[in-house]
């Protein structure tokens, strides 16, 4: 799988240093509500499954100094994840790696594809905008939460 | 409640050690198998214990900020919530190993977990030999937090090797 190197504003769990790098999915970690819509008081419904990926040090960080084998581990939420376009050149390493070659590999998606594929996706750049300056309002006391409840 | 103090983990780790029917179940379903020894790790994060073996050595970050296993390691220390921890065990974790007195052959393999989702990790750490007969209770004496959060190993001090022969 590939991890989408879409840009996100706002609350978001997925590293930046794994965006648009291949991985393989070596376990599903159960369904949790979308942190990103979280984050902005909403329900972050559907839950969103949650992916353990891991990706060779190498394809993360090209000048790394540790040794081949080395890996990362991250969990990512399966609106990130999409097919690796690249194929599965993740798969010709030939260290003694221990997880299944079945897994599927993937990548992560790229902006605009990733958005129009996924009715619950992330929030548009607007609506976090929005949220975000409403929570500031309210925070900063120019606005409470009763105000815009009435107005909305 | 979230703990103060890593004495859980440490107890946890020291049963793993002693009893391989719970280390099994500890691995494969870390919020059951706590449940079964009487701790309920709440519902803000799922848990799960990942294993240091002759091959691979676990090291857990958060890059995203400091997410941590209160509930069985504590309050974290100042370092894993530093800017320079969350990011250089990422790039460059031997460095990073090494810089806490650890150093690891290149055929044992680095995983680094970034648990910056709805996991908290835990690492079990392997036994040491000289251990052979200890009761969890001294065993969990081993069992420091850097070790649970990958950053150390379990060390037996001469002396207390040389006692427990005896």
């Amino acid at each position: 799988m590939q991890v989408a190197a879409r840009p996100v504003l706002g609350h978001c769990r997925t590293p930046w240093y794994v965006r648009g790098k291949s991985g393989v999915v070596i376990a599903v970690q159960g369904r949790f509500r979308d942190p990103e819509r979280l984050a902005y008081h909403r329900p972050g419904l559907p839950a969103q499954a949650l992916y353990k990926v891991r990706f060779q040090q190498r394809e993360v960080w090209p000048t790394y100094r540790g040794a081949n084998g080395d890996h990362i581990e991250v969990d990512i939420y399966e609106h990130w994840l999409e097919p690796d376009q690249i194929g599965a050149h993740m798969h010709e390493h030939d260290n003694d790696h221990d997880h299944d070659h079945d897994a599927s590999t993937m990548t992560t998606p790229c902006a605009s594809s990733a958005q129009k594929d996924h009715d619950a996706g992330p929030m548009g750049v607007y609506e976090v905008l929005e949220e975000a300056l409403r929570s500031l309002l309210i925070e900063k006391g120019i606005l409470t939460a009763e105000d815009h409840r009435r107005r909305r | 409640m979230d703990s103060r103090t890593p004495a859980l983990g440490a107890k946890v780790v020291a049963r793993a050690w002693a009893d391989a029917a719970f280390k099994k179940h500890l691995l494969k379903d870390t919020r059951a198998a706590l449940l079964d020894c009487g701790i309920d790790i709440g519902t803000i994060a799922e848990f799960a214990t990942v294993e240091n073996t002759p091959d691979v050595h676990n090291v857990i970050v958060c890059t995203l900020c400091s997410c941590y296993p209160k509930m069985l390691l504590g309050t974290p220390p100042a370092w894993y919530k530093s800017l320079a921890y969350r990011s250089r065990t990422v790039v460059d974790p031997r460095g990073v190993l090494s810089d806490f007195g650890l150093e690891l052959p290149a055929q044992v393999q680095v995983r680094v977990h970034d648990s910056t989702a709805d996991l908290r990790y835990l690492v079990l750490p392997m036994r040491p030999k000289a251990t052979r007969g200890w009761s969890e209770e001294q065993l969990a004496a081993i069992v420091t937090r850097d070790c649970m959060i990958g950053t150390a190993l379990p060390k037996v001090a001469p002396k207390a090797r040389g006692a427990r022969a005896a």
